[in-house]
């Protein structure tokens, strides 16, 4: 192993050890033996940095999200003509053919006429004299003739920035004496390198903070995990603060992993339990909670999010709409689900963060708390436009009042439609008009507009109800009794729970060791898409003839290199089997396909924080109809783990 | 970190000046009235915020340009009928028109740009990051940009507010030329005033050409300084009061900035206010006046409805009372063997240095390096005597070159200020025109005039040796005469007096004794600084020449004519015939600035002053005899004093000036007393001397 640098620390923070408290004591001890040094600290969500700048005041310290910082940064630079130049160099082909539309897609030959309509031509050189400054258009798309980035191509292009004026990485290092980062499991890989490959052999310390267990988006690809090795691992934090001791020795059973062992604080031994932390198996899940309820009616239930719930709910047409969305189909970074369950203020999708937005709006003006309404407003200036939120007379209040009533009448009527409410906006000159073409310039956003808005009101109360939770309001808040119910969900993102507890009643699973197998198995299929020059998921049969040598070739490397593997063993051992003494062109989608892994592990790591979140009660819910294989070894490891087993079911 | 450069631009008389920074201290050296204080109130405002800049800060010239670009459409706009919104409006479009900037009618603005250079192992630039913006990697330097600047918003506002009073001096106007003019005046004062009252601070950051710029709050511009300026002799007590007791004040200042300072105080507080209480001082001051104080509030708020409240006392004892209460009860004293003295005893210059030494000692309390730490001393020899200078400036440069994390600027007048520096530290400011101040920069003149060129590696030793003795007197100088000898002075001195030449000698003149084997080492210098110049010499050609044509092949000896006119003629050994004909040619020897006199065809081939004289005396060729008689004669007519040869008889007037060297000041008294000098004066000084006060 390549030694260790003294400047870069991962500190593992498993659930519930106080990491947001660390962070904060650690910011604030700093501050006060160097008052002169400059911190950065980069939260995943804007609701944390708020939470954050809450106790921190001090003008040396930058908090905020990756994006709002990266902005901030580069900034200055947007207009410089070298980074202009950078600019056309890297999006220049992009912009060449999206002018020449050579698919004659509607909307962009929509967009071309747009620009036309406004500089009178549209042609490259036209385009590259009307940048003058770039942006940061803080949505989903960028829009390449304006020179304006999305979320995405705010950090790639930051990226390059960073790699061809090392200057700039220099900058970094210069202010910032400490930099941290906030849930790093959830980092682009792109950011940790930016940050990385600034602080090595400078004075400026770097330190990481996060858990794997927890990760739950895609963002992060695998391709640090060499630089990690280099990272100081020793101060991790190893006290839980939130759990009782029995539910502490759970969690350290789950991770299964010698480095993060966590031990309970001293004023959670003495805590009483109503109950040891249990598994509850039932053939009806529905009473079964009902009865939960009423034992203890301050219990948080944990659900998957999932097709059934948003039926249950009454929106299943806002999730079906987002769910055949391209960009949240398999495979992508981000689901449905998970735009459909985040807070208008981290929510990535364009189209629901105005859509929460709106629903956030109405609630305060039922509230009657205008002043906060007009401050929303001016918060999101990328969303909404001048008008709305630049009031100067008396008769502007009015027009913005009256336009806004317009807004909430719509959305609180049976029958309108989010098209309804988005024409409406329109009509009012509510929004700004850059962000309103990002979202009509993507198709995908096309197939939400039917859907009745009231969905959308069922949603965001359903959300609202601290009674539940979802798998990604998971992490964080605590609470005293937790109900995690265990299910399946074969949609993005996919989660397979029987599955791991099926896999962990045969083999031992470890938080380290099934990760690394994910990455290096993906990087096989990885290997051998390339190796064939297409997707597996595209093989046919005719392209499978063709490429049978190399197919064949690698996976016999596969099974050869993970014979001893339990994970292989498990997961594919049988499909590899199958393979090699029929071979077809189905079961090499299967043999060759990640998911299989990445199912099984959001699962393993879903059940880990969900356990997390109780204080002192924790139970754990099956249903008797979805385990698969043997239950014995399956009741056996959670005995082992540290729950009791209990049956019931009603007859 | 360390300032590089500042180029300022459009202030005042500065048109344009860039001050090259020394790492220690540059020196900022001039005359009254050729800017210094400008710069040093324009680093006040921009580093600190101090005061506001005004009207009169644009140079005059470009107000007036801007007036006359501006007045006609002004006039047009309140001339034609159109209401108040619109013509704001118009106005505006005028002035700063949206579609094409390069038309708008502006002001240049008064600008200034600063280069900060930091050194990429040492310097811990954390305060200066955010402000890069050059992408050159090798490049270690900040780039910030001041304006003061129109604000189109402020433009509204004040059109806005100055509408009706200029509506009133339009509707005045009635079109007469001559009628109008004091009324045009007065708008266009008005109108400068608007514009100065719309401008508001910018500052900039920028990469290295000065082009792709972003804008910075000014505060936080102002933030990266820690710039302070060091009063010298401005203060200080008047010479017999100590009341102000300036320097006693500092004294403790310094003090409370020691980090021991603090612990030392600490209790004090607590103390003193345990005493005052102690000695009940806060119930007599209640006693005395808040009692009775009471019943009369009282009273008065029973007419308001008893809602006064009880009026009562309290004493607070904080650090800020206890270091003024120190403040106010030290004193300094001199202690001159066995008596102590207070401090206005020791005249204005003594205290002055002390002052100026604390109020450095204080600020040098305060450097941060993260900041650009930097000081100004305005005219430090206020008070002093020429030796206290001397030896106050030697202290002050050699104690503050160590220092090395802060930089200095010191303005003066004094030549012995300017004597105690390297020639690289001095940065000369003179006034060119009348409203225009030029800032010549040596440390440049070193690098590009000398440093390149190997050959005249002499002309640095040179420097370096004659710097001391004459050089200051030059740079302070409105005009320079370089002359041969004392004879020279004393008749140029003389010459001086008369009535035609009254323009010369109301400037300063600085006068520099060098032959002509030297003289010409000054060129560089005085071309560099711009100064004009006359370079008083002789033809020094061969001695034994005794016929005309002897004279006019033989060749001159003085090197600053060769130089001259092998530069000017392509000559470097010119003969005499051919220096009479140049001189004939042009009328004037100038090259640049510096006219070159020396003996023409006028002065009948004189070779020196005296022969000059005499032979313009007698109206006589130098070559020419008298006989001993004849000379004797004149000499008693004349009362003149020269040494009439015993032996050669006839003689010429070069063998009589051959005699008389041991006594060319006689000669040269006997003239005066005489009152010849006008008769007497050689063409050519003559003719330099027209020159020169042209």
């Amino acid at each position: 192993m390549a030694s260790r640098l003294n400047n870069c620390f991962l500190i593992n923070a498993p659930a519930g050890s106080g990491k947001t408290t660390e962070i904060k004591s650690m910011v604030q001890r700093y501050i006060v033996s160097n008052p002169k040094d400059n911190i950065l600290c980069i939260t995943y969500t804007n609701r944390a940095a708020d939470e954050l700048s809450k106790s921190i005041l001090t003008k040396n310290v930058f908090i905020g999200t990756i994006h709002s910082f990266l902005h901030f940064f580069l900034k200055p630079y947007f207009a410089h003509q070298d980074i202009l130049k950078l600019y056309f160099e890297i999006y220049g082909v992009q912009i060449t053919e999206r002018i020449e539309n050579k698919d004659q897609k509607d909307n962009i030959a929509e967009s071309n006429a747009r620009y036309i309509e406004k500089y009178g031509k549209l042609d490259y050189d036209t385009v590259r004299k009307n940048i003058k400054a770039l942006s940061y258009n803080e949505s989903p798309f960028s829009s390449l003739y304006y020179g304006s980035l999305s979320h995405d191509d705010l950090i790639s292009f930051s990226k390059a920035i960073f790699d061809r004026y090392p200057v700039i990485r220099k900058r970094i290092t210069s202010k910032y004496q400490f930099i941290f980062i906030d849930e790093y499991q959830d980092t682009m890989s792109d950011v940790l390198k930016i940050f990385f490959e600034s602080v090595i052999d400078t004075k400026t310390k770097l330190f990481l903070f996060g858990d794997r267990m927890q990760q739950i988006y895609k963002n992060y690809d695998g391709s640090f995990e060499e630089h990690f090795e280099l990272f100081d691992t020793t101060n991790a934090l190893t006290t839980n603060y939130r759990s009782t001791k029995s539910i502490v020795n759970i969690l350290n059973n789950i991770y299964n992993d010698s480095a993060f062992v966590q031990s309970s604080s001293e004023e959670m031994k003495s805590v009483n339990v109503d109950f040891d932390p249990r598994i509850i198996i039932s053939n009806c899940i529905k009473e079964e909670i009902e009865k939960l309820r009423k034992a203890d009616p301050d219990t948080l239930l944990l659900y998957l999010f999932n097709k059934e719930r948003f039926s249950d709910i009454d929106a299943i047409h806002l999730y079906e709409a987002f769910n055949s969305m391209k960009k949240y189909s398999f495979g992508k970074a981000l689901s449905a689900v998970d735009v459909l369950t985040t807070r208008y203020e981290d929510n990535p999708d364009a189209l629901l963060k105005l859509l929460f937005c709106v629903v956030d709006l109405s609630r305060l003006y039922k509230a009657q708390q205008y002043g906060k309404i007009i401050q929303i407003l001016k918060d999101n200036k990328s969303i909404f436009s001048k008008d709305s939120w630049s009031i100067q007379t008396h008769h502007d209040k009015e027009k913005v009042f009256n336009s806004i009533k317009r807004v909430f009448d719509i959305l609180s009527s049976e029958d309108k439609t989010i098209a309804d409410l988005i024409s409406c906006l329109m009509e009012a000159h509510l929004l700004n008009e850059a962000y309103w073409s990002g979202i009509i310039d993507d198709e995908d956003c096309k197939l939400a507009t039917p859907v009745p808005i009231i969905e959308l009101t069922h949603i965001a109360d359903y959300l609202n109800n601290p009674r539940v939770s979802t798998q990604h309001g998971v992490k964080g808040e605590s609470h005293d009794s937790v109900v995690f119910v265990a299910e399946d969900s074969s949609a993005n993102p996919r989660v397979t729970m029987y599955r791991f507890f099926e896999m962990w009643g045969q083999i031992q699973i470890s938080a380290n060791s099934f990760n690394q197998f994910y990455y290096d198995f993906s990087a096989e299929v990885s290997s051998a898409q390339h190796g064939i020059g297409m997707s597996i998921r595209d093989l046919k049969r005719d392209t499978y003839i063709e490429n049978e040598g190399t197919i064949k070739e690698k996976m016999r490397t596969i099974c050869e290199k993970y014979k001893d593997n339990p994970y292989f063993q498990f997961i594919y051992g049988r499909d590899y089997k199958d393979y090699f003494s029929n071979p077809r062109v189905t079961k090499v989608k299967d043999c060759l396909n990640e998911n299989a892994v990445y199912g099984i592990l959001s699962a393993y790591k879903l059940f880990y924080v969900g356990c997390s979140r109780a204080r002192r009660n924790l139970t754990i819910l099956l249903d008797i109809s979805k385990i698969k294989g043997d239950f014995e070894l399956q009741k056996k490891r959670f005995e082992e783990i540290g729950f009791q087993v209990e049956n019931s079911q009603t007859y | 970190m360390k300032i590089k450069t500042i180029q300022i631009s459009g202030f005042r008389k500065i048109l344009k000046a860039t001050i090259h920074v020394e790492d220690d201290i540059t020196v900022i050296a001039g005359a009254n009235n050729s800017g210094k204080t400008s710069i040093v109130e324009l680093f006040n405002y921009i580093f600190n915020a101090n005061g506001r800049l005004c009207c009169d800060d644009f140079p005059v010239f470009e107000s007036q340009r801007w007036c006359r670009a501006v007045f006609p459409h002004f006039k047009d706009q309140f001339t034609s009928g159109i209401d108040k919104e619109e013509m704001i409006a118009n106005i505006l479009g005028i002035m700063m028109p949206l579609e094409n900037p390069e038309s708008a009618i502006l002001l240049h603005p008064i600008e200034v740009k600063i280069q900060v250079d930091y050194d990429p192992d040492n310097d811990d630039i954390r305060n200066f990051a955010d402000y890069i913006m050059e992408l050159d990697p090798d490049n270690s330097s900040f780039y910030f940009i001041y304006r003061f600047e129109l604000d189109k918003d402020l433009l509204r506002k004040s059109l806005d507010s100055e509408y009706e009073k200029l509506r009133n001096r339009f509707d005045k106007l009635i079109g007469d030329a001559d009628k109008d003019a004091e009324g045009i005046r007065i708008i266009e004062e008005m109108l400068i005033l608007l514009y100065t009252s719309s401008c508001k601070d910018a500052t900039y950051f920028s990469d290295k050409t000065y082009s792709n710029i972003v804008s910075m709050e000014p505060a936080s511009f102002r933030a990266l300084f820690n710039y302070h300026n060091i009063m010298a002799g401005r203060t200080l007590d008047d010479g017999n009061s100590d009341r102000a007791r300036i320097l006693s004040k500092s004294m403790i200042d310094i003090a409370s900035q020691e980090d021991n300072w603090k612990t030392l105080i600490q209790s004090l507080p607590d103390k003193i206010k345990q005493s005052i209480e102690e000695e009940q001082i806060q119930q007599e001051v209640r006693k005395a006046s808040v009692e009775t104080l009471g019943q009369t509030i009282e009273q008065i708020s029973k007419t308001n409805g008893g809602q006064a409240g009880h009026i009562t006392i309290d004493m607070v004892v904080t650090d800020e009372a206890v270091q003024s209460l120190l403040k106010s009860i030290t004193s300094a004293k001199y202690q001159v063997d066995d008596f102590f003295l207070r401090e206005s005893s020791q005249g204005l210059g003594y205290s002055n240095l002390i002052f100026i030494h604390l109020q450095l000692e204080k600020y040098r309390k305060t450097i941060d390096p993260l900041l650009v730490n930097f000081f100004v001393i305005e005219e430090p020899e206020a008070h002093m005597h020429p030796q206290m200078q001397n030896i106050f400036s030697q202290y002050l440069f050699a104690y503050y070159s160590k220092e090395a994390a802060m930089q200095g600027f010191v303005t003066t007048h004094s030549h012995e200020v300017v004597r105690n520096i390297r020639i690289s530290q001095l940065r000369v400011l003179r006034q060119v025109q009348p409203f225009e101040c030029c800032l010549y920069d040596l440390h440049k003149f070193i690098d590009e005039s000398i440093k390149p060129k190997q050959e005249l590696k002499d002309l640095v030793e040179f420097y370096d040796g004659f710097y001391t003795i004459n050089f200051p007197d030059i740079i302070f100088a409105d005009k320079v005469i370089l002359y041969e000898g004392d004879t020279e002075r004393m008749l140029i001195k003389n010459v001086l007096l008369s009535d035609r030449f009254e323009a010369l000698r109301n400037q300063y003149i600085s006068f520099v004794q060098v032959g002509g084997a030297y003289a010409i080492k000054y060129k560089p210098i005085l071309n560099y600084l711009n100064i004009k110049s006359l370079i008083i010499t002789d033809l020094d050609f061969d001695t034994d020449s005794e016929t005309e044509i002897d004279v006019l092949q033989s060749l001159s000896t003085n090197a600053t004519i060769n130089a001259f006119a092998n530069e000017a003629l392509k000559k470097p050994t010119p003969t005499v015939q051919e220096l009479y004909s140049w001189k004939n040619d042009v009328k004037y020897v100038v090259m640049k600035n510096i006219c070159l006199a020396f003996q023409g065809t006028n002065d009948h081939y004189a070779r020196t002053l005296e022969e000059a004289m005499l032979a313009k005396q007698y109206n006589m060729s130098v070559l020419d005899t008298k006989t001993k008689e004849e000379w004797t004669g004149l000499r008693e007519r004349d009362k003149l004093t020269f040494v009439i040869p015993q032996k050669v008889d006839p003689c010429s007037i070069r063998t009589i000036v051959q005699h008389t060297s041991k006594s060319k000041t006689d000669f040269m008294y006997s003239v005066i007393l005489s009152k010849l000098v006008d008769v007497m004066l050689p063409d050519y000084i003559e003719e330099g001397l027209i020159w020169l006060a042209d």
